[in-house]
């Protein structure tokens, strides 16, 4: 046989030899670019336009992609090193065998091209399949109305495709490199060779804490502004790193104080659990971070996921708290009343509506500013300047009148009503003149309140009569406006075309509806939910994919000590126990990090909710404390699961 | 008494397949008194890894029974087995079993910490021994970092450290050459020298020369035994070597020296 053939051979039968190893080594692949994928079509699709703030959701996204970057990169490199290191003793038999350096180089590109292909093919078809069943899903199950269909763009398949021939690129330099260097004697050894021990631990562990502090400083200090979101992601990228770099320097300290302590040390299930740890410190460290983070991201994506989903609705009624709102400056108020009235009527009864309830106010508004107990009104102010309003002044009878309630007030008394948060103080004074607030009001005709909302609060004010107010002030109002406010009851279809006709019969009125605006929120919130499940089944698949992969793996390096210890004389129930000791540290280690990342992210999350109206704190730390507890009980799922498949490697015996 | 007394072992293999079988020991007695450097000779298949696997509890026979101190080890329970082994019989292998997470020091350890007994013993109990391996130096090294002979007197020194009654040694020259094979049989022999009982299985006509009687096994049955009495060890070689010799050509000669 000639050579040019006998190398691809010998590539694909070093694959198919070392099944135990390239099998969990393609799934990790194909599982990384399913992920990069599944990702990136997203990035590319449609539903990012729809979104409520799409343009804040697309550099989340695109933040994230970069973290995604970040974490599926070494990722790929941690997987393949472990498949090289194993492999270095054949490799190394190769070379004694005649095959010259040159040749291996060759043989192993072969390698990287099968390998590589799989696993970019294999993820895609995965990603295809996995984002058609979940669209499938949500749009006929849930019935949220997100897209009729789910379109992959070209863009997804190119860039995915170059991150991992890039990736697999650089791989191969490093192990060609590797195996450059070293003479076959060194290959053959290497295989068993524990890992290097990290230097300079104690500014590992001093960095680790001080990022991570600062990543924790910016969740617990952030306030609403432009570069929140940008904040949001630096703190996510520096909780990562910091993460890292504790539970890298952290655990390796820990074992080597263990270590020392003797009476701890030398005890059955220790001696085993803290040795086995400390050969491969680094790589238990690394497997712990990525089970921490994805545990944290589920945790977070869920959390604000089922928050969103309970909330959903309050909150579009809150951004929509009548459905059809009429401003028209009346000759007489009665007779346009009466016309409107019997418009409603007719119309109701035309488009065959269960209800349509109407509310008549009249109001006076003005743009004024109230701030530091004082309300004051001047040319210059505009809408958009801090502690500027445009309120509107309603008289007591037709506050009474419209909300059915029997209120008094005094001449220096009034009522103040906001949709967000209460009026800190009980008195202003408008041009000097002291005014009491007598009550703050619950609610107002055609408006929801919110304590929480900051974002766009607004005042109504009851006062005795227009002239219980400052002539000065008064002569200031904006003219009388009679108000209609009109909610309805019944199919969407027939309240959008009674909204329709209403407009035609009055085309002089100041018309709002919020019909179709409460049907296109629907659509967007919709897509969001749909984003938060779809990531939240990702990150899901990812921790029990990788914890999966770290029993497999360690489970075939283990079985051989397994083996020797129980010819030196330990038991069946021994080898148990000390198996449960290990794998519940790397079970808790992580769970404990998510916990505690969670909490620090929690300012943090609820202020982006407020951002898409979502402000009911006390909602979103139950929906979180419900998704932990949901959390806790998949993850012990899942470690028992792998723990089994580990203990079934270990436990077969000879190979 | 007898040390170790083996009575009519047998042990018949049945295929998993079809009914096949395969009798790996035919019925095979002797015994071993303390103090005993006995080594097990036979071909490839003779049953010779068989015999070391059911005296040392590791497999269970067909018939038979395998007597240490009178105690029938073949009727332990499974869940004592462990640690009756543990406690009373030394294993050397051929592959040395080290484990490469462990220094050289806790791999000999560990025997005693399974055992649970205190650091300071298991120091006391060290020393002495790491000396007469002449491995003080290398305590605190990984498996991959020490040659073969090396590994192979650690692992002594973890088969020795729990002061076993016996020790079994399986082919423990098999993966060295002859320099590192020539020391590690002198250690045994000095070993041996000082009481302690040694039962070793090889087909290396050299290590068995080291021992004081050489059981040859052939077919499942012992087929000879030979005494090393007063013949020095280069005599021993010899008759080793024509018996195996005999063996070969199917004789059925029951000399006794």
């Amino acid at each position: 046989m000639r050579k040019n053939k006998v190398l691809p051979l010998l590539a694909c039968t070093g694959i198919a030899k070392n099944k135990e190893l390239y099998l969990p080594y393609l799934g990790a692949g194909i599982f990384s670019s399913f992920l990069y994928f599944t990702f990136t079509s997203i990035l590319y699709h449609p539903i990012m336009g729809t979104l409520p703030r799409a343009e804040y959701a697309y550099v989340m996204l695109m933040l994230g992609f970069v973290l995604l970057n970040i974490i599926v990169f070494p990722f790929l490199h941690y997987t393949y090193r472990f498949v090289i290191k194993r492999r270095k003793r054949e490799l190394g038999l190769y070379s004694i065998l005649g095959l010259e350096k040159k040749h291996i180089a060759v043989m192993m590109f072969y390698e990287s091209i099968v390998t590589t292909g799989i696993i970019i093919l294999g993820g895609m078809l995965f990603g295809l399949v996995f984002s058609k069943l979940i669209f499938m899903l949500l749009f006929y199950m849930l019935e949220i109305p997100v897209l009729n269909e789910f379109p992959f763009s070209f863009k997804a398949f190119q860039i995915t495709a170059v991150f991992f021939l890039v990736s697999a690129l650089f791989n191969l330099a490093f192990s060609l490199y590797a195996v450059g260097k070293s003479n076959p004697i060194e290959l053959f050894a290497d295989s068993r060779r524990g890992e290097k021990k990290p230097k300079f631990l104690g500014l590992l562990a001093i960095g680790g804490v001080l990022i991570l502090g600062a990543g924790y400083f910016l969740s617990i200090t952030a306030s609403m502004d432009q570069i929140i979101f940008l904040n949001f992601f630096l703190a996510v990228f520096l909780v990562v790193i910091g993460t890292y770099f504790i539970f890298t320097s952290a655990s390796v300290m820990a074992l080597k104080l263990l270590k020392k302590k003797k009476s701890f040390y030398y005890k059955p299930a220790n001696f085993i659990t803290v040795c086995g740890m400390y050969y491969r410190m680094k790589r238990n460290a690394a497997g712990i971070v990525y089970i921490c983070v994805f545990s944290t991201m589920i945790i977070i994506t869920l959390s604000c996921t089922l928050s969103l989903y309970l909330g959903m609705e309050e909150v579009i009624a809150f951004l929509n708290p009548y459905d059809i709102r009429m401003d028209c400056q009346p000759d007489n108020a009665e007779e346009d009343k009466r016309a409107v009235e019997a418009a409603v009527e007719e119309l109701k009864a035309e488009c065959g509506l269960a209800e349509a309830d109407t509310i008549f106010y009249k109001y006076r508004s003005m743009l004024v500013k109230l701030e530091d107990g004082k309300m004051e009104t001047s040319e210059d102010l505009e809408w958009w300047q801090e502690h500027v309003y445009e309120i509107e002044f309603v008289t007591l009878e037709e506050y009474n009148q419209a909300s059915g309630e029997n209120k008094t007030l005094g001449d220096h008394e009034l009522f103040l009503y906001s949709n967000g948060q209460d009026y800190k103080g009980s008195a202003f004074s408008i041009l000097g003149e002291e005014y009491t607030i007598k009550e703050m009001l619950a609610g107002f005709p055609g408006s929801m309140k919110k304590q929480e909302n900051t974002f766009n609060q607004d005042y109504w004010v009851v006062v005795k009569d227009y002239h219980a107010l400052p002539e000065e002030f008064s002569s200031l109002l904006g003219n009388e406006v009679l108000r209609t406010i009109i909610n309805v009851t019944g199919d969407s279809e027939a309240k959008s075309i009674f909204a329709e006709k209403l407009k035609s019969y009055f085309p002089n009125a100041g018309y709002r509806s919020n019909i179709e605006r409460k049907l296109d929120m629907g659509a967007m919130y919709g897509g969001l939910l749909f984003l938060g499940i779809f990531f939240g089944l990702l990150f899901m698949i990812c921790l029990v994919v990788i914890m999966y992969y770290k029993q497999i793996t360690e489970g075939h390096e283990d079985r051989e000590n397994f083996d020797i210890m129980q010819k030196v004389g330990m038991s069946r129930q021994e080898v148990h126990h000390t198996i449960a000791k290990q794998v519940l540290l790397v079970f808790f280690l992580p769970i404990f990090g998510a916990v505690c990342h969670t909490m620090a992210a929690m300012p943090m999350t609820t202020l982006l909710l407020s951002a898409i109206s979502l402000f009911d704190r006390g909602m979103v730390i139950k929906c979180s404390c419900g998704v932990l507890l949901v959390f806790f009980v998949i993850y012990g799922l899942s470690y028992l699961i792998t723990a089994k498949a580990y203990l079934r490697i270990v436990e077969r015996r000879g190979s | 008494m007898a040390l170790l007394e083996i009575k009519n072992l047998k042990k018949v293999y049945t295929s998993r397949m079809g009914g096949m079988k395969v009798c790996a020991l035919n019925d095979v007695s002797f015994s071993v008194e303390k103090g005993e450097y006995v080594a097990i000779m036979g071909e490839s298949g003779s049953g010779k890894t068989t015999l070391l696997n059911i005296m040392a509890s590791l497999d269970k026979p067909s018939a038979g029974s395998v007597l240490l101190e009178n105690q029938d080890i073949t009727a332990i329970r499974q869940r004592d087995i462990c640690a009756f082994r543990r406690d009373n019989m030394g294993f050397v292998f051929q592959d040395f079993n080290l484990l490469d997470t462990l220094t050289l020091q806790d791999n000999i350890f560990l025997p005693l910490v399974l055992a649970q007994v205190p650091y300071q013993e298991m120091y006391n109990r060290l020393s002495p021994l790491a000396q007469k391996l002449e491995i003080q130096g290398l305590l605190e090294k990984y498996p991959y970092e020490v040659s073969g002979g090396q590994k192979q007197r650690a692992a002594a020194a973890r088969a020795l450290i729990t002061q076993p009654k016996i020790v079994f040694a399986d082919e423990p020259t098999g993966a060295l050459d002859s320099r590192a094979a020539d020391k590690l049989l002198s250690l045994f022999a000095k070993v041996n020298e000082e009481g302690q009982t040694i039962l070793m299985v090889t087909h290396s006509i050299s290590a068995a020369s080291h021992a004081r009687r050489v059981l040859f096994i052939k077919d499942g049955n012992v087929f000879n035994q030979i005494y090393r009495g007063a013949h020095t060890k280069e005599e021993m070689y010899k008759l080793i070597s024509d018996t195996l010799t005999l063996l070969h050509m199917g004789g059925d000669a029951n000399e006794k020296e």
